[in-house]
């Protein structure tokens, strides 16, 4: 029955932490996220987003507390855990001296995507992402723009059930960052889930089903935005404030 | 100092450059360095008799001593366009200071002087405990030797700046790069490849040349005593007119390249940011990817270390110092026995570099680290990567070989494996996080993987040599293999343990 529910969410986090010497990053932080929703972790600068979604990614190893993807811890089971999710940071991971294909391909190849099913799937995808006239470029000579779609091609590759992705519209130009968006509810409404991080607050409001604030290092709020709104009380401002007024007042500085 | 200025903008590089050097290993370095320094100085007191006649010796017969300044100066040139390169492409910096008010001349001179003084700082340590030592001996002329290294190491920047510059001219920014890094290359080893001459020539050949030479060396206009070509080293001995020529060209020749090129040089450097790889003909249809990880992680690999022309011509250096080597030794045959242990010890030290790339120098580890395959797996198939290419070019040779000398083919084979998987393994199991660009640097630092994979290349060529002439030797040298192997394994612990433990 505890193995049911734990697949049932898409990512679980309990009791994570992470220090830093004698900082601490991230305190104790509990969050769950089901199958099939658009969230947005929200946070001042250094408030543990990027080292809670590094923990995630298995890229740090956390200092107390679990984390699951559809029911696969990520330290008991890291192969399990990674083949469902795609981590894209805000810096993207690329190499320079391999062309956009060839990039693809090797992505392909690191989750074990049949050569079959890869080829025609990247050329779905570098052709909706307008990269496909670039198709034999290396992407050391791409804009900061395409070398972020790149990854995301990357990312999109082998279909992964949960993507998170950490600042995914730096870079890019409106025409860009409409079509991402509009990839991103798509793909939520397939039944997958995103988890993003981002400081344009409009994003979250427009796209996230349910938002979380990070303050340091734990989840200080979480739920929809009006959820939210009526959590922030007088904080926040009248009825009808934005998530900006929400998100100040919840973070002000006691 | 008026801020703007170039010497201004000197003072901040200088302090940035010095708060970079920082650490305990920094501080050892100074001190053990500053005594070594110490006793240069002692060393040269003491065997620099004053009634020696020293200076008029070595000016009878400039040739060694001026052939060496030559070499420094080849090498400085070398130096000095791999400066230039890099200060083409170092966009961070450079962005900052070309948007600002600054002159642009300001900017290209106060690059030029960082190249210079990079250039002069190891002749400088090597040289001066001699021009001290003159001033307790009774020879103050070498004194001179501080002009001469300034206005060397001012020439030697002109000439790689106007080497650079010349390449971006002719070529655009982003192939000059690539030709720059393979002539620099080409330039470091030039003196030691045309010494190397003699070697190759018939003895008849090899006679004529010597007595012309020795005529030349006699009494040539070219390579005389009075020869201009030797005038920096009486320069450096003191003798006023070519000490005068010798500051003057440096100095001239420094404001001559920033004066004609500092503007090709702000164009070259804008260009480089903006280009881009021309657009090649894109592939038609729906793209065909290879099936399996193995193949897939190779043929990655071998891409990176092919496309990356900095690597290669590192590498070419590398394998240019072998080269005599290995000419004599295809000339003479089977009969010369340094040639299975000079080809034996080239593949260990490609295998080497090759699987430091591909295990260390990853471009995206995290990607790697975030994939669902075990890192423990990708590093075997990334020292594969490494390994696989020099065995596929040893057995043809070791094939070829057969045709001479059975027993070598089987050392050549059997030794050469045993040299490139040991390198391999020994980087396997060291794994760090390194860039490609740190390539030539990754051997300087002492301790961890290097010293050893060094120690088991010696092994091998020891191993080569002992199955070849001193049999009874062999399983000591065979011995050692396995010791540096198993200390490569043994001093690896932790780095595997933090590189391949991620989650």
């Amino acid at each position: 029955m505890n193995d049911l529910k734990g697949a049932a969410q898409a990512l679980s986090i309990k009791g994570l932490s992470k220090n830093f010497g004698a900082k601490r990053a991230v305190d104790g932080l509990d969050l769950e996220i089901p199958a099939g929703e658009f969230h947005a972790l929200l946070g001042p600068n250094g408030a543990g987003k990027t080292t809670t979604l590094r923990m995630v990614a298995g890229l740090l190893k956390n200092d107390a507390g679990s984390v699951s993807v559809y029911g696969h811890d990520i330290g008991l089971s890291p192969a399990d855990a990674k083949r469902a999710m795609a981590f894209l940071p805000d810096d993207p991971m690329l190499y320079g001296k391999l062309t956009a294909l060839e990039y693809l391909e090797f992505v392909a190849g690191l989750w074990g995507v049949p050569a079959a099913e890869a080829g025609p799937r990247a050329k779905e995808l570098l052709e909706w992402l307008e990269l496909w006239d670039n198709r034999d470029q290396y992407s050391e000579g791409f804009s900061r723009g395409m070398r972020q779609k790149l990854a995301l091609a990357g990312a999109m590759i082998h279909s992964p059930r949960l993507m998170i992705l950490d600042e995914p519209l730096t870079g890019l130009d409106a025409r860009a960052a409409r079509s991402v968006k509009d990839m991103l509810t798509d793909y939520v409404k397939k039944g997958n889930t995103v988890v993003l991080t981002t400081h344009i607050l409009e994003i979250a409001e427009r796209l996230a089903e349910r938002i979380s604030i990070i303050l340091d290092g734990r989840i200080i709020a979480a739920g929809t935005l009006d959820e939210l709104r009526s959590r922030a009380g007088a904080a926040a401002g009248p009825s009808g404030a934005t998530l900006e007024d929400v998100f100040l007042g919840l973070t002000e500085p006691a | 100092m008026r801020p703007g200025t170039w010497p201004w903008l000197a003072a901040a590089e200088l302090r940035m450059t010095w708060r970079g050097f920082s650490g305990g290993y920094f501080w050892l370095l100074t001190v053990g360095g500053g005594l070594l320094w110490i006793a240069m100085h002692w060393a040269a007191i003491a065997t620099m008799p004053s009634g020696y006649p020293l200076i008029a010796g070595m000016l009878q017969v400039p040739v060694f001593a001026g052939g060496m300044m030559w070499l420094a100066a080849s090498l400085m040139v070398s130096q000095a366009m791999v400066h230039s390169i890099t200060a083409l492409m170092d966009s961070g910096r450079l962005d900052l200071l070309l948007s600002s008010p600054l002159p642009q001349r300001a900017v290209f001179m106060t690059r030029g002087l960082e190249i210079a003084v990079s250039l002069a700082l190891l002749p400088a340590y090597a040289l001066l405990p001699l021009a001290h030592a003159g001033l307790f001996t009774g020879h103050p002329g070498l004194m001179g030797i501080y002009p001469v290294l300034v206005s060397g190491a001012l020439f030697c920047t002109a000439a790689g700046l106007m080497i650079t510059m010349t390449l971006v001219r002719l070529l655009g920014a982003r192939r000059a790069r690539t030709a720059g890094q393979v002539l620099a290359a080409l330039v470091g080893v030039a003196f030691f490849l045309a010494f190397q001459i003699p070697n190759s020539l018939s003895p008849g050949a090899k006679k004529a040349a010597g007595l012309w030479i020795m005529s030349q060396l006699n009494s040539g206009w070219a390579l005389g005593p009075q020869s201009p070509l030797w005038w920096p080293l009486r320069a450096a001995t003191g003798e006023l007119l070519p000490l005068l020529a010798v500051t003057a060209a440096g100095i001239f020749s420094f404001r001559l390249t920033i004066d004609l090129a500092y503007a090709r040089f702000v164009g070259g450097t804008q260009e480089s940011f903006a280009a881009a790889r021309p657009a090649a003909a894109p592939s038609a249809g729906t793209p065909v990817f290879r099936a399996g990880l193995t193949r897939v992680l190779l043929a990655k690999e071998w891409k990176l270390v092919l496309r990356d022309m900095q690597v290669i011509s590192q590498t070419l250096v590398q394998l240019l110092y072998l080269v005599p080597l290995l000419l004599a030794g295809f000339k003479h045959g089977p009969k010369n026995p340094y040639i299975i242990p000079a080809i034996v010890a080239a593949a260990a030290m490609l295998a080497g570099n090759l699987a430091w790339l591909t295990v260390s120098a990853e471009d995206a580890p995290e990607l790697v680290s975030t994939s669902p395959v075990p890192v423990g797996r990708l590093m075997k198939v990334k020292a594969a990567a490494a390994a696989l290419p020099l065995l596929a070019l040893l057995l043809p040779l070791s094939l070829w070989w057969l045709t001479r000398s059975a027993p070598q083919a089987a050392v050549l084979m059997l030794c050469g494996t045993g040299a490139v998987v040991s390198a391999a393994l020994i980087q396997l199991w060291n794994p760090c996080s390194g860039k490609r660009q740190e390539l030539k640097y990754r051997n300087k630092s002492f301790g961890g993987a290097g010293i050893i994979e060094m120690g088991s290349t010696v092994s091998w060529i020891a191993a080569t040599v002992c199955a070849g002439m001193y049999r009874e030797w062999l399983p000591y040298a065979l011995a050692a293999c396995a010791v540096m192997l198993l200390a490569g394994w043994h001093a690896g612990r932790g780095a595997r343990e933090k590189v391949w433990g991620r989650a």
